[in-house]
């Protein structure tokens, strides 16, 4: 019989390895097909939940405040993202609205959110909590559709495709999401969702 | 190199975890945990094809309308990359390009060559078709980008009479192919891609 808890099987192609509990810095790949299997880096849940806090305070940023302004012939206008879902929904848009309330404001907010939850609940030690581990999962399920980072280029490419018609500036909200992509892509480098699996677990 | 369905064993695709009884939800996380994903080239091929039927409409309507001084005109996505290149945007018009035709395109022929070579057994080097997959899974969601210029420009230049800026018939077409697509690479099962490698398809390095 198989001792599970010696055991992890790949996610790609399902291999089975002997593997022993893992420590910061650890790095386990799949002998077969080259997957990552477990990697261990910011064992530190403190430092993920910092980051992810300030990431959380980024999104709010760059939901609220205009993220481009219009001027021409003395008319001025700026926009937030919830402002657009707003006025998308106002002017028969509802399409349009509903896509980009999901994906660029309810499910990044939701998100981050959902993560800082999490991290506080695996700093609760012994206590692992399946509820933390749904929220987990739930999270990172989401995570393809937030689409914050993909707004932000498409932001940059209307200054362009209407530079030419209208007088177009950028507002806070634009840095803000620099901000984010910025502090996302740290996040990416510096932790791994495997410690924080093992945090859920109880293990770290 | 045993896997863990040879056992009877499965591991949880959310948290890792492995367990002894296929088909029941995880003692970690709670996910469903199954030996493959259940009817995953079935799932593959249903919205592999919505995506591609959804994706002819989303490139022939216009996807943005844009009054001048009453003057209205509707552009496609091609017709937004023509433009962009007459104003000399070159690199935004790469960017588009690549966001909405490049990426999409390539996607519908990956997910379609993998799922065909699982089906049929094609003898294509697992490890390309897993590095494709990745990527796939990976690049996807940017096909977005262009749905959110128009959001973007739609909600902003609403300057009365002067300028105004409105979303074409082909938005809804296209987000929701670029949507499909995404669930498409999803619901493809990595896994069954090495059930039947040959053996000396070995990683080194």
């Amino acid at each position: 019989m198989v001792d599970l808890d010696q055991v992890r099987a790949c996610l790609a192609c399902d291999a089975l390895w002997r593997i022993p509990p893992q420590e910061e810095g650890d790095r386990h790949v799949c002998k077969r097909c080259g997957e990552v299997i477990d990697e261990r880096k910011g064992e530190s849940l403190d430092a993920a939940l910092a980051a992810n806090i300030a990431a959380a305070i980024l999104t709010l940023v760059a939901v609220s405040f205009p993220f481009l302004s219009v001027s021409r012939a003395g008319l001025e206008n700026k926009i937030s993202v919830i402002d657009a879902v707003n006025v998308l929904w106002l002017s028969d848009m509802a399409f349009l609205s509903i896509a980009c309330g999901l994906l660029i404001l309810l499910i990044p907010v939701l998100r981050v959110c959902l993560l800082v939850i999490v991290l506080i609940g695996a700093q609760m030690k012994g206590r692992a909590d399946r509820t933390f581990a749904s929220i987990y999962r739930f999270a990172r399920e989401l995570e393809p559709w937030a689409m914050a980072e993909i707004f932000l280029v498409g932001v940059i490419v209307s200054l362009v495709k209407v530079g030419s018609l209208a007088d177009i500036g950028v507002g806070p909200s634009f840095w803000a999401l620099c901000a984010l992509v910025g502090m996302l892509s740290f996040v990416q480098v510096t932790q791994s969702s495997h410690t924080t699996w093992a945090g859920l677990r109880g293990h770290l | 190199m045993i896997t863990a369905s040879e056992l009877g064993l499965a591991v949880c695709r959310s948290c890792g975890t492995v367990t002894e009884h296929p088909g029941t939800r995880c003692e970690v996380c709670g996910a469903m945990v199954h030996t493959r994903i259940p009817r995953s080239l079935q799932k593959v091929w249903a919205y592999w094809i919505a995506g591609v039927l959804l994706y002819i409409p989303g490139n022939i309507f216009p996807i943005m309308i844009t009054t001048t001084l009453g003057n209205e005109s509707g552009s496609t996505i091609i017709g937004g990359v023509i433009t962009l290149l007459h104003h000399h945007s070159y690199s935004v018009a790469i960017v588009v390009l690549v966001a909405s035709v490049l990426v999409p395109v390539s996607k519908f022929i990956v997910i379609a060559l993998i799922a065909l070579s699982i089906q049929f057994r094609w003898p294509i080097n697992t490890h390309h078709r897993h590095i494709a997959h990745k990527a796939v899974e990976f690049i996807g969601r940017w096909s977005m980008i262009d749905v959110f210029v128009v959001a973007a420009l739609a909600a902003l230049i609403q300057l009365g009479s002067v300028i105004a800026i409105y979303p074409g018939e082909a938005i809804g077409f296209f987000a929701l192919s670029v949507a499909l697509t995404m669930l498409s690479a999803q619901s493809l099962d990595p896994r069954l891609m090495w059930d039947h490698a040959p053996e000396e398809a070995h990683h080194h390095g």
